[in-house]
């Protein structure tokens, strides 16, 4: 599941792919990513991992900001040495960003687009005006971007990453401030967005990838810790998640015996549900591990292995 | 490449410090070059009764420039024999006059140089004007340059004491302005007057603008998503460019379009209206506008090099200082800017125009490679985005460890 030697490979799709091939990225002494390898076909891929775990060094690589310190990237058959091409190919939302000062919505969209090397105005409106529409916000586009919501502004950072139709879109937390309708909204749109082309997905939101996503990649301290189908991650946590009712005293006493997943009061009682190898407390039942706990039973192993 | 100018030159019109720009270069306007006193300087000479403004004792008529060779070289001497006696001179270093110490050396140029004199003033027919600067001028080498003897810095002219001297230097006044008219060179003297002025602010306000022009990607937090763009650099930092020197052109082409109407206009020289915006246009371009358009390559460039506006803001305020004075005749490579603070002289300028040629040359071509230089290291920085934080954090802080932290999010 993790380690393997060479490139790791998930799907059977072809066309457009991205292989990463022993990619490391350091800072001074720190390494950022550590011998990276795999290979994603199209469609929406998911990349988990904890703070610091190297997701947003690996975007920016990816984006042509950071030069890797050694291994290749090829992104449908270009190498990031390229990096005319590679930046034609990608289209990218960083997890923090804003615009110039004083401008409005569509100066932002038209700005970067003719950035991007969309030359016709006619094209750059066309492109805008359906983007606009698809991230909802048609009757904003003569708002200043500084008088936009949290949620607006990262709708309209996902617009300006795909106006120049990147076959590879990376996205960094990008539902970060969404309510949970533009959530779903959101969700949908980068589906429509990932036929023929790559979604590269970096979140927090653990939800986000089980909805949306068919494989994912799980970065834990700058290593690949997990590249593969979502599925066979919920397999590797089957039989390890149980979940029991406790009385308050009883829980006080021994919530720290194992690792908790939930947490809920119910009247005078506590519902737990907690990962252990065997049966925690009398009376507790396994159930069906969620993408979620097999998520933290993986990070659970790694933190007990470093 | 046209659609990205329009639009850098939008986003120009929305900074404030462009605005302050433009009353800064009105401002210079209206109190050095279209003044009373710049009238008064372009303007035919008067011939009136001659009024002492000193006392009985010792009348004072006004101050008259060398009449001929042996009132020259007679100045001349004197201003070397002070110099002598008192064993200093004035020199000018970065744009002050300081007195300085002379050495033997430099006190048997001056002897000797006042012997030459002593020869030119037993038969001063026999010499010409030139003949005896060229004394001064080579005095003026031996000094190491920059010294009061140099043409243009210093002045060998005299104060007129009678009513007959004052009546006499009323007539060569106005024979010299008749001079200058009938050579065509009022309305070029008026623009050459107005380009020294206005080459003060050209010289050091753009740069307030352009040293954060490309830096602005980074401190609106907007250059990520510019940068993974596939923009050139050259087109990039080229569009920026082009559009702020034009936004910053056209200011000074419109002044020079007011100069010249209304010193036509002032001085009631009917029907030259179109000569005077033609000739200030002219000297406008050819001498103000290199100075300003290397102010802004200079900027972007240091901004890049450096990563920091303030850098270049700092070494262009220098570079000012070191082109403010002489206020005529020194027109080194290292001259960002063309002084020449006089609307007459023109005869000066004639004998100068192949140095300033050469100098406007040297900053239009490095103007050209200034703004290479800056797309060059933008797009070097541009995939270096750890090495920024890296900076900006060990500048912050003191600690290359955070910003590696920081950069492992």
């Amino acid at each position: 599941m993790t380690g393997e030697q060479g490139v790791i490979r998930t799907g059977e799709k072809t066309g457009m792919e991205l292989i990463i091939n022993h990619l490391t990225k350091t800072y001074g002494n720190k390494q950022a990513l550590q011998d990276i390898s795999f290979r994603v076909g199209e469609g929406i891929h998911g990349l988990l991992g904890p703070n610091g775990a190297g997701k947003t060094t690996l975007m920016r690589l990816l984006a042509t900001l950071l030069e890797p310190t050694s291994g290749t990237v090829e992104i449908g058959g270009v190498t990031l040495k390229d990096k005319a091409q590679i930046r034609e190919l990608v289209g990218y939302l960083p997890q923090e960003f804003a615009f110039y000062p004083g401008m409005t919505v569509v100066e932002a969209m038209d700005y970067l687009a003719l950035l991007s090397g969309i030359a016709g105005r006619a094209e750059r409106k066309r492109r805008i005006d359906n983007l606009l529409e698809l991230v909802n916000l048609t009757e904003q586009r003569r708002t200043k971007v500084k008088a936009l919501s949290g949620g607006m502004k990262r709708r309209l950072g996902v617009a300006q990453a795909m106006v120049h139709e990147p076959k590879l879109l990376i996205v960094d937390e990008p539902t970060a401030g969404l309510d949970p309708e533009e959530r779903i909204r959101f969700r949908r749109l980068l589906s429509r967005f990932a036929e023929g082309r790559i979604v590269l997905l970096s979140t927090h939101v653990v939800e986000d990838v089980e909805s949306t996503c068919e494989q994912m990649t799980v970065l834990h301290k700058g290593r690949l810790r997990y590249h593969g189908r979502i599925g066979d991650l919920t397999a590797a946590a089957a039989g390890r998640v149980w979940i029991a009712e406790l009385d308050r005293v009883e829980w006080e006493r021994d919530r720290d015996r194992f690792p908790v997943l939930s947490a809920v009061p119910e009247g005078r009682n506590m519902r737990v549900r907690v990962l252990a190898d065997e049966q925690p407390y009398a009376g507790a039942q396994q159930t069906a591990p969620s993408i979620e706990d097999a998520y933290l039973h993986l990070m659970r192993r790694e933190e007990s292995f470093v | 490449m046209m659609a990205l100018i329009g639009k850098e030159m939008r986003m120009t019109l929305r900074s404030l410090v462009f605005y302050l720009f433009i009353i800064a270069s009105v401002f210079f306007y209206f109190t050095s070059y279209a003044t009373e006193e710049t009238w008064g300087e372009l303007g035919s000479p008067v011939i009136s009764t001659p009024q002492n403004v000193g006392t009985i004792e010792h009348p004072y008529y006004g101050w008259k420039q060398p009449a001929d060779t042996r009132d020259l070289a007679e100045q001349m001497r004197k201003e070397m024999g002070w110099n002598l006696d008192a064993g200093t001179s004035q020199k000018i270093r970065l744009g002050f006059p300081f007195k300085v110490k002379l050495n033997e050396k430099e006190k048997t140029a001056l002897s000797a140089a006042i012997s030459q004199l002593d020869e030119v003033l037993k038969n001063p027919d026999k010499y010409t004007m030139d003949e005896v600067n060229t004394i001064a001028e080579s005095v003026n080498n031996q000094l190491g340059g920059k010294s009061i003897y140099q043409q243009g810095l210093g002045e060998f002219g005299s104060a007129i004491e009678t009513v007959d001297e004052a009546i006499k230097a009323q007539e060569a006044d106005l024979a010299r302005y008749n001079a200058k008219v009938n050579a065509g060179e009022l309305l070029p003297g008026a623009a050459r007057y107005f380009s020294d002025y206005l080459s003060l602010p050209a010289g050091i306000f753009p740069v307030f603008l352009s040293a954060f022009l490309l830096l602005r990607d980074r401190s609106s937090r907007m250059n990520e998503l510019i940068y993974s763009r596939r923009i050139s650099p050259w087109v990039y930092v080229g569009s920026k460019f082009i559009a702020q020197g034009v936004m910053l052109s056209m200011i000074y082409l419109i002044l020079a379009v007011i100069g010249g109407w209304q010193t036509v206009d002032t001085l009631g020289l009917t029907g030259q209206t179109g000569q005077a915006i033609v000739i200030f246009l002219g000297y406008t371009a050819w001498w103000l506008l290199p100075t300003l358009w290397i102010s802004v390559a200079f900027g972007m460039f240091g901004s890049m090099l450096f990563r920091r506006g303030i850098v270049p803001i700092a070494l262009q305020i220098v570079w000012w200082f070191m082109s403010v004075l002489p206020l005529l005749g020194s027109y080194g490579l290292n001259r960002l800017f063309i002084r020449f603070n006089s609307p007459n002289d023109y005869e000066l300028y004639w004998k100068w125009t192949d140095e300033i040629a050469l100098n406007r040359s040297f900053y239009l071509i490095l103007t050209v490679l200034l703004a290479a230089g800056a797309a060059w290291l933008w797009e070097r920085n541009r995939s270096r985005l750890d090495s920024a934080k890296m900076l900006s954090r060990k500048t912050a802080k003191g600690s290359v460890a955070a910003s590696a932290a920081e950069a492992l999010r």
